[in-house]
């Protein structure tokens, strides 16, 4: 059965005063498999953020449902909301969303702290080996005004994963990296996913995306194209991505 | 960019988006202005210096200035701080698009301009009008009938303008250093950067529990009135500079105590809690520092004037017969006549007379210590001096039948001071031994009591001719005769009419016995419905200027409170906005919130009862001296104030919590 069900989402956004509205998502259907690793691209203001909000029901769609494990998840109360997405999500921020009163440590202990069934030494035990396949082990007591923003987004990542979530949501999560940290993280998301990790990650990083198996094209709202990375290796599916996407952006016909 | 319409246009779009703290400061400055335009022009005015008690009002309202300039300038910068603190992200954008810090600081010098005018004309203007309800109060406290309308003398508005144009440009300068010294980076990030805890916190905890201990310490060791009010003061110094240092202290080793016991700090009601602390926690007991000491200084003035206010009879009860004369000098022979004098004006006035009492005494002061210069006619240190009021035994005698006459040689003697005489004492110029120490002469001694060394000695009139003879310096050789009776209820003007006939009378008849030693004749006189019409006058003025003065700072108070919450509010809204996207519910961010508030609020109250508690003593020794001795009065009406206070406190703080939640859930 799908882990994740989309149907026919909508999304309208109406400026604060009502003056003019933003057709962000039009009617976007899709779905994701247990263990599958899926990338979504498209063009910047495409709507991918707005999409993965909707799918952490951090934000509603204006209509079409949201199924998760079968579940519309419209029909949780706030409170439910928050204890499904505390149990069920990892969502890696685009701008991070770090707290600055939290230390790297305290604000990657906060999905668990918030969760309030792990013993500290439980926390410790679990961010041991999460940050040292990060590389920010030796960070973790820095706060994040003093770390550079690739360090931030690791930190972030390690938060999202920290309570093994059965759907890790990542919004650009290898944005601020350089090459090599971006080499790391997506090794780490290929043996996760290998584990059984179900991803869903929107990236422009055609090298990000090679590493996923299924990739979604959202252009001007509505999924566009998809591709299946099958068998094929990475440097085929790499080439594959780089075609598919110079057919969108001219706009050519699929 | 050299158009001064463009400052001026790019000021006023600043303070508009500003508006939300910008306004609070115009009016919590404004209020200020007002405040302060009232006391001044009350103390300044020649109206009511000219009413009967206005002297009293004008001078403890110009003692009230002084500590209300003080108030004004703190309270200003401190508001000021928060209004700053919540710019700085704005100063660093200007600077990085490329305004220059020299046209930045144009841009603000216009706006504080702008401030500082708005506020003082609306400050001024208001505060003529308020006058003039004070005035109308104030009219009706003295029980006077408004005659002439309130004269406000000129200078009081210049003086006022002048000083709060000097307070402005110095909110000008600080923020201006702000923006000079500080790089647009740093700016930028405004309040992203926690505060780091201070290294030598031992040392801070040890200076602010010495410093509380000695406040403490003073205030509850205090023994005497005279001493009260100098160590009044310094005790409240200590004190307040002791919770600084100790709520300092106290919030950073608290807060680190918290973050190092893990299993208490990884709870979701904590967790973000207690970081938020820690991100602040200087800036945090500052606040809660102030909120304490505006909240002790607000509950112990309340506290005492109004115990005084309420306590007014009482003062009036202790002082013995209705009332009282003291002419000087009087010789034996001189005793009868004084008494028909007495009876004659009386009866003009249809007053009744009874328990009449009068007796003769002469006053000595000599040294402490040896090379102090002793009390003599208006001359020397009263408190340096021992203080005898000597009373021939011939004139005790018909008063306390039942006591002992003294041997020559020997004397008896009463101390109010409470201290005992060695038997054999010399002091006073020739040797006499103390026999016996009363217990209590209560329509003898009256109002010195206590407040200085004070003994009175009797003995057989020829040992008193001795000691005049021995004369040591301070010997008043004169003898007064002192009178007391019982007239039952007059009123003021009967009183006043009594007391002034009787005194010019005697003091007619005592000039014209032409007597070779006669200097001057020296008559005193009072009546218990003159004292209490004073007392109304001294209590009254005492208790207006404590509700001013309190009024005053609980405005500060509930601003200070009100920034706070909001300014947190502020900082905190993006934390909690990030907390609930990782999975924290409403439910949960609202109890984490009351942790916080609870803690953080409370705290203060709490500590401000204890100082209340501990200025007890030393408060009801300063209100001694006022004449109010009832100390279960003054524990019932501090604990009422008290509870009152906190009622109130409960209040601003319910509100100012709704404030805080609503800034936390608005939209970024
Ligand atoms: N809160 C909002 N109110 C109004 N319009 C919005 C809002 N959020 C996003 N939009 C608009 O919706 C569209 C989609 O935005 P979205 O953030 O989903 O883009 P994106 O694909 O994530 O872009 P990027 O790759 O740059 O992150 C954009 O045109 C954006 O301007
Ligand atoms: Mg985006």
């Amino acid at each position: 059965m799908a882990i994740l069900d989309v149907q026919n989402i909508k999304k309208v956004y109406t400026t604060r005063f009502g003056a003019s509205k933003v057709q962000a998502l039009s009617d976007i259907s899709f779905s994701v498999e247990e263990r599958e690793f899926v990338a979504i691209m498209g063009e910047s203001g495409s709507g991918k953020t707005t999409l993965l909000n909707i799918l952490a029901a951090l934000d509603k769609p204006t209509s079409g449902e949201v199924l998760l494990d079968g579940k519309p998840i419209s029909s949780l109360t706030d409170k439910e909301l928050s204890g499904f997405r505390r149990q069920n999500l990892g969502f890696v921020f685009q701008d991070f969303n770090l707290l600055d009163t939290f230390t790297l440590r305290d604000n990657i202990y906060l999905p668990l702290v918030l969760a309030g069934d792990v013993s500290p030494a439980d926390m410790a035990q679990r961010i041991e080996p999460l940050s040292q396949n990060l590389g920010i082990q030796k960070l973790l007591d820095k706060y994040p005004y003093e770390v550079s923003g690739g360090e931030k987004q690791r930190a972030a990542v390690a938060r999202a994963m920290i309570t093994g979530p059965r759907l890790l949501l990542a919004d650009e999560p290898t944005g601020a990296l350089d090459s090599r940290a971006t080499e790391g993280l997506l090794n780490i998301f290929d043996e996760v996913n290998r584990q059984g990790q179900t991803i869903l990650m929107v990236t422009h990083s055609v090298k990000a995306a090679s590493y996923a198996r299924r990739i979604l094209f959202i252009k001007d709202g509505t999924l566009f194209h998809q591709l299946y990375r099958g068998d094929m290796h990475q440097n085929a599916f790499y080439q594959k991505i780089t075609d598919a996407l110079s057919a969108l952006m001219t706009g050519g016909a699929q | 960019m050299k158009h001064p319409a463009f400052y001026t246009r790019l000021t006023f779009s600043s303070l508009k988006r500003n508006m939300s703290a910008w306004l609070p400061y115009l009016l919590s400055v404004t209020g200020t202005v007002i405040m302060l335009l009232i006391m001044r022009a009350l103390s300044a005015s020649p109206t009511l210096e000219e009413l009967y008690g206005g002297r009293t009002i004008q001078r403890t309202l110009s003692m009230g200035v002084m500590v209300a300039q003080l108030f004004a300038v703190i309270f200003i910068l401190y508001t000021h701080s928060f209004l700053l603190k919540r710019r700085r992200q704005e100063f660093g954008l200007f600077t990085v698009l490329g305004l220059e810090k020299r046209h930045l600081g144009r841009v603000l010098a216009i706006e504080t301009l702008f401030t500082a005018l708005l506020s003082t004309a609306l400050g001024l203007l208001l505060g003529a009008l308020l006058c003039k309800l004070m005035y109308l109060m104030i009219l009706r406290l003295l029980g006077a009938a408004p005659q002439t309308p309130l004269a406000i003398p000129a200078d009081v508005y210049l003086k006022t303008a002048l000083e709060f144009l000097i307070i402005h440009a110095l909110t000008l300068v600080i923020t201006l250093r702000q923006v000079h010294t500080n790089n647009p980076i740093e700016l930028l990030r405004g309040g992203a950067q926690g505060e780091k805890p201070m290294r030598n916190r031992r040392v801070l905890a040890v200076i602010g529990l010495g410093l509380l201990a000695a406040g403490y310490a003073l205030s509850l060791t205090v023994q005497n009135a005279m001493q009260s009010i100098g160590t009044f003061f310094l005790a409240v110094l200590l004190v307040i500079l002791g919770t600084y240092a100790l709520f300092l202290w106290g919030s950073v080793a608290g807060l680190k105590a918290m973050q190092g016991n893990k299993k208490f700090y990884y709870q979701a009601k904590n967790f973000p809690v207690v970081a938020g602390m820690v991100h602040r926690m200087k800036r945090n007991a500052v606040g809660l520092a102030t909120i304490c000491i505006l909240s002790t200084m607000v509950l112990v003035m309340v506290a005492a004037t109004g115990s005084l206010f309420l306590g007014r009879e009482d003062a009036l009860l202790s002082r013995g017969r209705d009332a009282r004369f003291t002419f000087i000098p009087v010789e034996k022979d001189d005793v009868p006549p004084v008494w028909n004098i007495i009876r004659k004006e009386a009866e003009k006035l249809n007053i009744p007379l009874s328990g009449e009492a009068g007796y003769r005494n002469a006053e000595m002061y000599v040294p402490r210590e040896e090379g102090q210069a002793a009390y003599q006619e208006g001359e020397g240190n009263l408190f340096q001096s021992i203080s005898f009021t000597l009373v021939p035994w011939e004139d005790f005698a018909p008063l306390y039948p039942k006591e002992q006459a003294p041997a020559p040689g020997e004397a008896l003697y009463f101390s109010a001071y409470g201290k005992d005489l060695p038997d054999q004492y010399d002091k006073m110029g020739i040797p006499l031994r103390m026999v016996r120490r009363l217990e209590a002469i209560k329509p003898l001694d009256e109002e010195r009591q206590a407040l200085m060394e004070t003994y009175t000695v009797i003995l057989l009139e020829e040992d008193l001719g001795a000691l005049g003879r021995a004369a040591p310096d301070g010997f008043a050789a004169d003898l007064r005769y002192n009178v007391s009776f019982d007239t039952g209820d007059v009123d003021t003007q009967e009183a006043w009419t009594l007391v002034n006939n009787t005194q010019n009378k005697v003091a007619a008849f005592l000039m014209d016995k032409a007597l070779p030693l006669r200097g001057k004749t020296t008559t005193f006189g009072s009546h218990v419905a003159l004292e209490r019409a004073d007392f109304n006058a001294m209590y009254g003025g005492l208790l207006f200027v404590a509700v001013f003065l309190g009024a005053l700072f609980i405005m500060a108070l509930v601003l200070i409170i009100y920034y706070k919450q909001v300014s947190e509010g502020y900082e905190d809204r993006q934390g909690f906005r990030i907390m609930r996207k990782v999975g924290m519910s409403d439910e949960e961010v609202r109890a984490a919130i009351k942790s916080q508030v609870l803690l953080v609020f409370f705290l203060p109250l709490l500590m401000a009862g204890l100082h209340m508690l501990a200025a007890f003593n030393i408060t009801l020794k300063v209100l001694e001296m006022l004449m109010l001795t009832n100390a279960g009065l003054f524990a019932l009406v501090s604990l009422g104030t008290f509870l009152l206070f906190a009622l109130f406190y409960l209040a601003v703080y319910l509100k100012t919590t709704g404030s805080y939640y609503k800034v936390v859930n608005s939209a970024v």
